[in-house]
């Protein structure tokens, strides 16, 4: 395990200071509120299931991103080695199943999102528990997308 | 079209509409993501008018049926014409002006693939906008995509299906809605 890998449990991985320096230094009071957010979300939900669906959407929105890796390889690193596909993988219990395509839909289209997905959480968690999940799937989501889109508008010169 | 759905989740026994009772699942959660998406719309950087259009595009895409249903107003006016915010769902092909046009099309990266941003499209941003009104931009986006959570579970109900509603935002940057609109 390359030790410069992002980590998919660590809270400052979240905000990687390359990215998130521009948000702290212009909106200083939102910068606060987004950490203080993402420490409520890791609270709301199991962190195992969020740290998938945080590597599901962060390769589904940065294809050039580097993929997460988990400081507890022997547990989780079959698990997120092999997000992408989910769906043929054989590592992944029901509920890991479900959050994944929850989050696959919630990241590419909520608008398409259909009932079936939600029910799919519903028969795994209790219903306060799903609310949490989501909830922590969009906080990350958010994440990702401002990291991606920052590192991109300001951290790229010249590489494309 | 996202019409006449059905809440997708068992809610708690209590007062409020759906989405008030949802939210008691997990208030604390609930309260930081009110006080992010105040902090993250508070005035500032962004004028109102691309605000606005940041906001009516987010609706769009994702099918809010509440977010559509709402029109910013300030000081008793909309900050935006209606016929502006008719051009939103096709703006590529609207007389928007440049640089309205350049804040939809960083709005759709954001929401679709932002690792995609072209470098053609970087230029354009940072030629057309400071870095404080870029932060301030993605901050509203993250504000106003928080209907994704409303979306997911069929929450998204406006407060007024009939007619447009007003919404007012107070110096904190905390919402409320206002009357309908004509």
């Amino acid at each position: 395990m390359a030790i410069t890998e992002p980590s998919a449990d660590s809270f400052e991985a979240a905000f990687p200071p390359a990215c998130f320096g521009l948000i702290q230094e212009h909106a200083p009071a939102a910068y606060a509120c987004l950490r203080q957010t993402y420490e409520q979300a890791l609270c709301a939900a199991d962190p195992h299931l969020l740290g998938l669906a945080r590597q599901r959407i962060r390769l589904m929105i940065d294809p050039a991103a580097a993929p997460l890796v988990h400081s507890d390889t022997d547990r989780n690193g079959a698990k997120l080695a092999n997000v992408a596909d989910w769906s043929t993988a054989e590592v992944y219990t029901p509920v890991e199943r479900a959050c994944l395509a929850f989050a696959e839909q919630f990241a590419f289209s909520v608008a398409d999102l259909d009932d079936a997905l939600i029910a799919a959480l519903l028969a795994e968690l209790p219903a306060g528990d799903v609310y949490g999940l989501v909830n922590g799937i969009y906080v990350i989501d958010a994440l990702e997308r401002l990291s991606a889109t920052l590192n991109r508008l300001f951290n790229q010169e010249g590489v494309l | 079209m996202r019409e006449a759905l059905e809440v997708r989740l068992p809610l708690p026994v209590g007062a409020g509409v759906p989405a008030v009772r949802a939210a008691g699942y997990r208030p604390e959660l609930a309260r930081s993501l009110g006080e992010l998406h105040a902090a993250a719309v508070q005035p500032g950087a962004l004028d109102p008018q691309t605000s606005e259009l940041v906001r009516l595009r987010c609706a769009i895409w994702h099918q809010c049926r509440v977010c559509k249903s709402l029109r910013w107003v300030a000081d008793g006016e909309r900050v935006l014409d209606e016929s502006d915010a008719e051009k939103v769902a096709d703006y590529e092909r609207s007389d928007l002006g440049d640089r309205q046009k350049i804040a939809l099309r960083l709005t759709d990266a954001f929401m679709t693939v932002p690792g995609d941003i072209s470098a053609e499209l970087r230029h354009q941003v940072r030629q057309y906008f400071s870095d404080g009104e870029v932060v301030a931009m993605l901050l509203n986006i993250i504000a106003w995509t928080q209907q994704k959570l409303l979306v997911s579970f069929a929450l998204d109900i406006p407060p007024d299906a009939s007619a447009l509603t007003g919404l007012v935002f107070d110096e904190t940057g905390h919402y409320s809605f206002g009357e309908a609109l004509g």
